[in-house]
């Protein structure tokens, strides 16, 4: 497939995600009302509902996915395979440590949020710290402490997970699935994302580069120390502000850009926005079905990403082979 | 002032010193074939003429300025390296990946024009590579991705290109086809270095001569006079022996 025809396509869908997320719920909207309510010619319960409640969430929802896509290519460039996802470094972790924590002590949800991010940065840097070492940043390197690094979150998490009051239980396994559920403040997720995109565009065919090798790019003039410093605080970033937002939504990251290199190859320049659209996309649909499906019962979205997006690849993998 | 020059250079992989205080000044217009032994330093001779290797001590100077002074961006418009091996873990098509060889002379803000298409193509005409332009990379042989990689080099358009093993994996007709075209570019006044395994290949296609034999020491002149059976012996080890045929050396070593 074309890449543009498929960008165009991608945003058609993002667009109709939006329609279909605002639309539904509790109480239906439909587009037209949609339309009078967003320009401001009507107001009312739905207009209330829509700028309080579904916007918000649409637009978290469809940042999240966003930076979770995007990092997970630069991920996989910076770590040359393409098995890595946003996850594989500890970031997640870290976050999930802190916002276990935040919980266990009882925190409202704006903490809760504040200690994930402070748990994934702070996983950052340590790993960042482990693996530079004696200087030498090799992506082996780099991996095995990243991977370390993320089995001793976990460990942490089983722990604080099995010292848990009963009643904190649900609460702390749907943070741990990703969940939409509680916010308001969208923006910060969509400028982070907005910035990481213009910031990696221009760097995008010394991707192309690297994604052959650290020897090949770097002979092809690529910085490449930069690069992958670059892509690393870029990637963990992004994966914070994810997993601060929603927990963490699996799948997203590590199919998302893989899925659209079956579809339009490897050019970055192509993928990283695609990944953004893509994965934001998916997102928004995954939300609003794991918010009406079972309606009033929710259901975490990182459940529904993986429920929608397995289907869709292993289809478009058996299509790519003939 | 040569294309490429070393002063004084020493290098060496850990701890092990492979080559001490080398002294090499690699012209315009000349091949030169680096011989050596397994684990000697050719290949690390050649990450280090580039950069990509730390110097344990002198200077490498391309075009008369230092290279640890310059940029990636501005080492790759002048001076290109065939890596031993590639690897893809990503898709890519053979288009995609020949013109990857431009980016060096493409801004951060530009794209390819149709001139950038052009050399590509031509390079891949060059590796009679042009009838599988659209072809994924996985899906090619050994050999063919050696002709890629190639053409590739060829692409970038470096005054200068240092060759490691460039003849791995090729079959004969295509063999011939690289030494061509490295004798070509040579003529029309670039430069080039070749990492070979045999000595018939190096007596032939070389104006001249690096032996390394990595445990520190050198040898370089003029292919006729440095490569000898005797020296080509016990540089590797067992026995080679040379025969004279209508004036030229041939090295018999089976």
């Amino acid at each position: 497939m074309r890449p543009l025809p498929l960008l165009l396509l991608l945003a058609l869908i993002t667009l109709l995600g939006l329609v279909v997320a605002l639309g539904t719920g509790s109480v239906s909207i439909t587009p037209a009302e949609l339309w009078l309510s967003l320009s401001g010619q009507h107001q009312g319960l739905a207009s209330e509902l829509l700028f309080n409640l579904r916007l918000p969430r649409a637009l978290a929802a469809f940042a999240v996915g966003g930076m979770l896509a995007l990092a997970g290519a630069q991920m996989q460039v910076l770590l040359g395979n393409p098995l890595a996802d946003p996850y594989i470094l500890g970031t997640s972790g870290g976050a999930a440590v802190g916002a276990l924590l935040a919980m266990l002590l009882g925190a409202a949800t704006l903490e809760v949020n504040l200690a994930a991010l402070a748990g994934a940065l702070g996983s950052m840097f340590l790993v960042f710290g482990l693996a530079r070492g004696a200087g030498v940043w090799s992506t082996t390197r780099l991996l095995l402490t990243g991977v370390v690094v993320a089995a001793g979150w976990g460990a942490i998490i089983s722990f604080l997970l099995s010292v848990a009051p009963q009643e904190n239980l649900p609460g702390m396994l749907f943070w741990l699935m990703g969940d939409l559920a509680h916010n308001d403040t969208p923006w910060a997720g969509l400028i982070i994302l907005l910035l990481a995109l213009l910031f990696t565009l221009p760097s995008a065919r010394s991707l192309n580069l690297l994604a052959r090798g650290e020897q090949q790019a770097a002979v092809l003039g690529v910085g490449v120390v930069a690069l992958r410093l670059q892509l690393y605080l870029s990637a963990s970033l992004l994966t914070a502000t994810a997993v601060a937002i929603a927990g963490s939504v699996g799948f997203v990251g590590l199919v998302v850009p893989h899925l659209l290199r079956l579809l339009i190859g490897s050019d970055h320049r192509w993928l990283l926005p695609a990944s953004v659209l893509g994965g934001g996309s998916l997102l928004l649909f995954a939300d609003t079905l794991a918010r009406t499906l079972f309606a009033p019962q929710q259901l975490p979205v990182g459940v529904l990403t993986a429920l929608l997006g397995v289907p869709i690849f292993l289809f478009l993998l058996q299509r790519g082979e003939k | 002032m040569g294309l490429l020059e070393a002063k004084q250079i020493s290098f060496g992989v850990s701890k092990r010193l492979l080559c001490k205080e080398l002294d090499i000044t690699l012209n315009a217009g000349e091949c030169w074939g680096v011989l050596g032994p397994n684990g000697s330093g050719k290949t690390t001779l050649l990450h280090t003429l580039t950069g990509l290797h730390p110097l344990q001590e002198g200077e490498v100077t391309l075009q008369g300025q230092p290279i640890n002074e310059m940029t990636r961006r501005t080492i790759a418009r002048q001076l290109g390296l065939l890596l031993q091996d590639s690897h893809d873990p990503f898709p890519a098509t053979v288009w995609e990946t020949a013109l990857s060889g431009r980016h060096p002379h493409i801004g951060r803000w530009q794209s390819e024009t149709e001139q950038d298409w052009q050399i590509a193509l031509d390079a891949l005409q060059q590796m009679q590579l042009d009838d599988m332009v659209s072809r994924q990379v996985q899906t090619l042989s050994g050999g063919e991705r050696r002709r890629l990689a190639f053409a590739t080099l060829l692409t970038q358009r470096p005054p200068m290109m240092l060759l490691d093993e460039p003849l791995n994996h090729l079959d004969l007709r295509h063999q011939q086809l690289l030494l061509k075209r490295v004798a070509e570019r040579c003529r029309n006044g670039h430069g080039a270095v070749m990492v070979l395994h045999d000595p018939n290949q190096a007596m032939h296609h070389c104006d001249r001569i690096l032996l390394l034999t990595g445990d520190g020491s050198w040898q370089q002149g003029e292919s006729r006079e440095l490569l000898t059976s005797e020296r080509l012996s016990e540089l590797y080890g067992c026995r080679i022996e040379s025969v004279e045929l209508e004036g030229r050396r041939w090295f018999q070593y089976l």
